[in-house]
């Protein structure tokens, strides 16, 4: 914790937050999906606000209708229920959907597509910043 | 600090975060020389092995060659905490008896102990 704020009533700790960024993709670079996921999931089971920040090839994780079960993967949609579950949230770079000709249906509900001037923004709210 | 009382840089805390194993690009030198670097120059400091991260500590032996393992040792020795995450050694089969000694081997909440206490993280991932 660094602020503390002394006053009456007693002390006041302020929680950092943690914005977790992810540009790899998933399958072909699980460990970085796997080892992102892991660490904002554990993160949000302590009680700590963290989000999810999704871009270059990280956005192929928000993709609906993964089953990668026949090739034996573990399905990331199910880590990403746990993190929404756990009161995350999941941002998608809009600007690396063109590229890779994905539309925004076809990405899961739960996530909010930001565009770059909602960077600046998505990094000041956020005091911790991890790239995977 | 909204106390008055501002930290100074020597009270600060970093923690770097490396997820790329030895020798196969320059993240892990860059990452274990600025853990170094900035421990000599005063700051608390932490270092993180995750995923492919945690290789380096296994890098035990000394070579003919300046390397990871070396350099990681030298943290250890002017006090950096150095852990590895034991998922990520488990999965590679890297036990207590394999990797550097004075390298902790913890739980993802061990980063989360080094999250909570730094005012920088640094992540060497690529």
């Amino acid at each position: 914790m660094t602020t503390q704020i002394t006053g009456m009533g007693g002390t006041f700790k302020k929680k950092k937050r943690t914005l977790i960024s992810l540009t790899h993709g998933t399958y072909g670079h699980d460990d970085d999906a796997y080892g992102a996921m892991l660490a904002i999931n554990a993160i949000l089971a302590m009680g700590t606000e963290a989000s999810l920040l999704l871009r270059d090839d990280g956005v192929y994780l928000a993709l609906k209708g993964q089953d990668p079960n026949e090739i034996g993967q573990e399905n990331n949609l199910r880590q990403l229920a746990d993190l929404v579950d756990l009161g995350g949230k999941i941002f998608v770079l809009g600007p690396s959907l063109e590229p890779r000709g994905i539309e925004r249906s076809e990405l899961i509900d739960e996530i909010t597509v930001i565009e770059r001037t909602d960077l600046v923004k998505l990094l000041r709210e956020h005091e911790l910043f991890i790239n995977f | 600090m909204l106390d008055g009382k501002s930290k100074s840089d020597k009270d600060k805390t970093l923690t770097i975060i490396l997820t790329r194993g030895p020798f196969i690009s320059d993240y892990s030198d860059i990452a274990i020389y600025t853990a170094l670097k900035a421990k000599k120059m005063g700051y608390k400091v932490n270092l993180f092995l995750y995923l492919d991260g945690t290789w380096n500590a296994h890098v035990k032996r000394d070579k003919k060659y300046s390397n990871p393992g070396e350099w990681l040792r030298w943290c250890i020795k002017k006090g950096v905490k150095v852990a590895a995450c034991e998922r990520c050694s488990e999965a590679r089969d890297l036990v207590k008896e394999d990797i550097i000694e004075g390298v902790e081997i913890g739980g993802v909440y061990r980063l989360l102990d080094m999250l909570k206490e730094s005012d920088k993280v640094l992540t060497f991932s690529g």
